[in-house]
């Protein structure tokens, strides 16, 4: 890979408009005061973001630095990090199948098997319509439910193979 | 106030260190090593690799050693009065090998197109330290292409053993913040936020306190093997804080400059305008040999006869050298600055002596790591206004010189130059030099000016030749040549030895005591070198 | 002498998560009572009661309130642990689903007790009902004077702020979860400086699980001597047990600490489904180990599982496995998780877990080398806080699920090593 190099310089092309309405920008400042430091808002000021946006643009993660008063770098620094924030955008829904281990011992492997087929997608990526984004997740602290899904913010219980047409069926 | 000693055992060597002092720093300042890679003494204490463990325990209440159970890291333990360390067991060797093991599976083991190879503590450790065989038998290494980075760095990922040395320093050095890590556990890497590029004048630092060939410094990828370097300590003359350096070179030719650390000036690091500041050193337009303007055309002469032709031009005795005007340099060493001026005073106690041109920003700029790179553009301000202050008399600043040639009083000028860029004396300036009836330019480059001059010295350029900085502390630096004057230039000072004193011997140590004495130095200063 | 749930004393009460409910049941009294005593005088009365944390560590609650230094100015933090992330367990969560209001009135007694200024709730991002639930209860306490300025009228003031994490297990750490909480990436810290010296924004602060702090109130009504004739003698008080994997009825239950493995399963979780035969049981989060089938006496307090190869108690989340579990499977899920949830920061970890992945990985694949096993626990050796080997506990889980799973189940572990090298051994 030595004879590679890939250009991190290049400058990002100046948007149009600010990737964060003033409405968001005001929710962001709101929550200053909750907190001794600016950069402790970081975390909920990104799921604000993702949750209007459904992913953090590059864009959006300069704008979010300077509100903070931190650098680009240090913001993607943490929503690298965290499972939840995604760079790329994601579909209208979010799939996560839970596959950690009392999920998987009652049935978990077979419901993601499942859902690759019906939505011709594997965990990562995206339906070529936009609709859906299948993902795995970690322990999903419904081990009682097992095996568990989490669609967007809702949680299905011990979801069975054959309950998924409805429950995609379900989604607009 | 000074803070209590303790005393602790390494391996069994006594050693005495301050309290509150990590062991590691400790170990390290008495000459003893332990491995260590997240560990830099210049920035904050990450404790994440993990290779500088060690066993330690402390004797009990009836004076029994007790040794802790789990490993501690040295670099985060503090030393304790009566504390026994130990890095040469056998648990800690194991813990090594297997910390060394770990960082080398997705490690590429590029050494043969490595620029670090020579100088990396990954292949150093490994040597010392690791197992000779690797239990990683797959051919599933994470593989990431190297990224360009900044103007100065490439940023080889796959050699990267994340130290978090350089994220740090971004934060807590440069105060610019430009790397992170992004991601988690084995897909961590290093990198920056996509267009915004690693711009703080330290950024070559990067490449110094990088443990492994991750980050490379751009202008010396590929040019030389470490081996093949020799370092000699010097000072760098790119402003007048005087940062203590390395000149790194091989046959001849400078390859890089690399910080030497001073505590009461530069710390650990150099800016990047002293490091790649450099090239002036090999540039095309070096004067290489001495010029007389013979017939309205300037021509080759040797040393002998550009002396000989000035000695002839001042004969004329007093009425010449009054009008006689000597343009001192921020860029010559203190004893250049000291022999022109004696010179020019010897031959008539009204030759004017000029301050020549410092090149300053508005204010020094200050880090927050503590670095300063200072406002004058200069290593030697302070030196030449010593020198000016102790011979008195008739003394002008070089914005005056103008209306001293204009009047006539200044009718034969000498022309300290040793700027590392061509061009530092342009416009106005050169044609007023035009009006002198004699010029003689002292210089290292070739330039509008040295080519309207009636004599050229070719001289040295600071890592050619020995000297003296004074810096903006007032403190006196001595450095050595590192190489060979470039052609047939020689050492200023010789140069203005022979000027002065014809064929008495030079002798260096006695004319620096003179200028000590002279100009009150209390000797150079100790240059803390690690 | 029947049981009297503690933490589940409210459950099934419907609109419990309405204030005026709880407090029909007698909800915000312990508060009331705290306010109108003396803090040393409390804060004893829970180092008496032997309370120990219920996140995983098992460390006595009133002694680490003793840590926060006396003569310090302020401000003082309690950041309470609601980032509930270790695979097979779900008691937090299960408490604010049932009893919402519980936990705030745990959080307010604590931080009063220990003279807290602001009360930072993690909750991990993934509980998005819990959150709003939570959301909603704090707001409901604001507006009844229960949380803000001269709560019940009395001279204390509290702030309380709801903070979601964004999915990281490490965040769970204790020191991990501070950095999340101010914006960083969710590295633990070194240590020393301990949380209760230099914790949240550097200043001194108690780090709490939730099931520890709904102990609290109760303990402050009813007694430290109530509290210590539940469970046994080192491990007092009631726990939360969440049971799942392949059990007839997974859930939560409420027992003295000590129960026994068998009966948990047994009487409280419906036995093994389909009438299969238990191979195996992790008894407290799968950073804890496995207990086999021949080890279910295993008392569940936090003596027990030590004595059986475990870690200890954790979190008491007791994951069942049947007959039919492929146990390197099973660990190739646990170690696939640690991996995936290693912060990178320790190379132990960081590369460690990812080389292991791929040796189970191979051997699932029937391409097991001869020194794969050997390997493997070479590599768990070479993590963990304990031998002083990372800087936090999450590597430990690791090593110990690797140790016990390969120890405990070795020929199943062995069978997997490819045809080809079983012969060369």
């Amino acid at each position: 890979m030595v004879w590679q190099a890939e250009t991190r310089q290049a400058p990002l092309t100046p948007p149009e408009e600010p990737a964060l309405d003033d409405k968001l920008r005001r929710q962001i400042r709101a929550m200053f005061k909750q907190y001794p430091t600016k950069r402790a808002v970081l975390l909920p000021a990104l799921h604000r973001i993702q949750q209007q946006h459904r992913c953090l643009s590059p864009q959006a993660l300069a704008e979010v630095a300077e509100l903070l008063e931190l650098s680009p770098a240090e913001v993607m620094d943490t929503a690298s990090f965290y499972d939840m924030y995604s760079t790329t955008p994601r579909g209208r829904h979010v799939i996560g199948v839970c596959e950690s281990l009392s999920c998987e011992l009652c049935g978990g492997g077979e419901l993601l098997t499942a859902l690759r087929d019906k939505l011709g997608v594997e965990p990562g990526q995206t339906t070529a319509d936009g609709k859906f984004t299948l993902i795995t997740m970690q322990c999903l602290g419904a081990c009682d439910f097992a095996p568990a899904v989490l669609i967007d913010e809702t949680l299905y219980k011990c979801v069975t193979t054959e309950q998924l047409d409805e429950i995609l069926g379900a989604l607009d | 106030m000074a803070k209590k000693k303790v005393t602790f055992t390494f391996n069994g060597h006594p050693i005495e260190a301050e309290e509150g002092l990590s062991v590691l720093q400790a170990v390290l300042d008495a000459g003893y090593t332990i491995p260590h890679y997240c560990y830099h003494e210049g920035l904050s204490v990450a404790g994440s690799c993990r290779l500088c463990a060690v066993e330690v325990g402390h004797p009990d209440k009836d004076g029994n050693l007790k040794m802790i159970q789990p490993l501690v890291m040295s670099c985060q333990t503090p030393v304790r009065q009566d504390m026994t360390v130990r890095s040469d067991t056998e648990r800690v060797r194991d813990h090594q090998k297997s910390v060394l093991e770990l960082l080398l599976i997705n490690h590429p083991l590029d050494c043969p197109v490595c620029d670090q190879a020579g100088e990396c503590l990954l292949q150093d450790y490994s040597f010392r330290y690791g197992r000779s065989i690797s239990r990683f038998e797959t051919d599933d290494k994470i593989k990431q292409p190297k990224k360009d980075v900044g103007k100065y760095l490439l940023l080889y990922s796959d050699r990267c053993i994340l130290c978090t040395r350089c994220v740090r320093f971004t934060r807590e050095v440069s105060g610019t913040a430009e790397l992170a890590v992004v991601h988690r556990g084995n897909k961590s890497e290093i990198d920056i936020f996509g267009g915004r590029g690693i711009d703080n004048k330290l950024s070559g630092n990067l490449a110094d306190i990088c443990p492994v060939g991750a980050l490379l410094a751009k202008p010396f990828l590929f040019k030389q093997r470490v081996w093949f370097l020799e370092n000699t300590p010097s000072v760098c003359p790119r402003c007048s804080r005087g940062c203590n350096i390395y000149l790194c070179h091989n046959q001849g030719v400078v390859w890089r400059l690399l910080p030497r650390r001073n505590d009461r000036i530069n710390g650990q690091w150099i800016c990047d305008e002293g490091r790649f500041g450099s090239a002036f050193l090999h540039a095309d337009e070096r004067l290489s040999e001495c010029r007389l303007r013979r017939e309205r055309i300037q021509q080759p002469a040797s040393l002998a006869e550009a002396l000989q032709r000035v000695g002839e031009h001042l004969a004329g005795g007093q009425p010449a050298a009054d009008k006689l005007a000597v343009v001192l340099s921020p860029f010559a060493c203190l004893e250049e600055q000291y022999l022109l001026s004696r010179w020019a005073r010897g031959l008539s106690a009204q030759a004017t002596l000029v301050s020549g041109p410092v090149f300053s920003a508005d204010q020094d700029e200050t880090f927050p790591g503590g670095f300063v790179i200072a406002a004058e553009k200069a290593p030697n301000r302070r030196g030449m206004q010593r020198v000016l202050d102790h011979f008195g008399g008739p003394r002008l600043i070089w914005q005056q010189l103008e209306q001293a040639i204009e009047s006539g009083a200044a009718e034969t000028v000498w022309v300290q130059g040793g700027h590392p860029w061509r061009h530092w004396c342009t416009g106005e300036q050169l044609a007023l030099f035009r009006q002198a009836k004699f010029l003689i330019a002292q210089d290292i480059l070739d330039s509008e000016l040295t080519r309207q001059a009636d004599v050229v010295f070719a001289g040295a350029a600071w890592a050619e030749k020995a000297g003296t900085f004074i810096n903006d502390q007032d403190l006196a630096q001595s450095y050595q040549a590192a190489i060979e004057p470039a052609g047939a230039a020689v050492d200023d000072t010789e140069l203005l030895w022979r000027l002065g004193q014809g064929d008495l011997p030079f002798d260096r140590q006695r004319l620096q005591a003179e200028i000590a004495d002279a100009l009150g130095i209390k000797g150079s200063t100790e240059t803390e070198s690690k | 002498m029947e049981f009297e749930p503690v933490l589940t004393r409210n459950l099934g009460v419907p609109n419990i998560g309405d204030l005026k409910v709880y407090q029909s049941r007698g909800g915000y009294e312990a508060l009331r009572q705290a306010l109108a005593s003396p803090r040393n005088e409390l804060k004893q009365t829970v180092k008496d009661s032997g309370l120990r944390g219920r996140g995983g560590a098992g460390f006595f609650a009133g002694v680490k309130w003793d840590f926060l230094p006396a003569d310090h100015p302020g401000p003082f933090y309690l950041v309470v642990n609601f980032d509930e992330s270790e695979p097979g367990t779900f008691k937090d969560r299960y408490l604010c689903d049932i009893d919402p209001h519980q936990i705030l009135e745990g959080v307010i007694v604590t931080a009063y007790i220990n003279r807290i200024d602001t009360a930072y709730i993690f909750i991990r991002g993934e509980f998005h009902h819990q959150a709003e639930v939570l959301q909603r209860t704090i707001k409901q306490a604001y507006k009844e004077g229960l949380l803000g300025k001269n709560i019940l009228s009395s001279d204390y003031s509290l702030e309380c702020v709801l903070h979601r994490g964004a999915g990281a297990y490490i965040c769970g750490e204790e020191t991990g979860m501070l950095e999340a909480l101010e914006g960083k990436r969710g590295w633990p810290r070194l240590k020393p400086p301990y949380p209760a010296v230099a914790g949240a924004f550097g200043q001194p602060t108690v780090i709490n699980n939730v099931e520890t702090l709904c102990c609290v109130p109760p303990i402050i009504q009813r007694g430290a001597d109530w509290f210590k004739s539940m469970g046994t003698k080192k491990s007092t008080g009631p726990k939360l047990y969440g049971i799942s994997g392949h059990v007839n009825r997974p859930g939560v239950v409420e027992l003295p600490l000590g129960v026994p493995c068998r009966e948990l399963i047994e009487k409280h979780a419906g036995g093994v489904r389909d009438s299969k035969r238990c191979k195996g049981v992790i008894p407290g989060g799968v950073s804890m180990g496995v207990l086999t089938r021949d080890e279910l006496d295993c008392p569940l307090d936090f003596e027990g599982p030590p004595r059986y190869g475990c870690m200890g108690l954790g979190t008491a989340g007791v994951i069942v496995m049947d007959e039919d579990t492929c146990m390197v499977t099973a660990l190739r899920n646990i170690v696939r998780f640690f991996a995936h949830e290693s912060c990178g920061q320790c190379t132990g970890c960081r590369e460690g877990s990812g080389w292991m992945l791929q040796i189970l990985n191979r051997l699932l694949g029937g391409q097991g080398r001869g020194r794969d096993l050997e390997l493997l626990l070479d590599l768990a050796d070479a993590q963990g806080m304990a031998p002083g080997k990372t800087i936090c506990g999450l590597s430990d889980g690791t090593a110990w699920a690797a140790r016990t799973f390969i120890n405990k189940y070795r020929s199943e572990f062995e069978a997997k090593v490819s045809t080809r090298d079983r012969v060369a051994v």
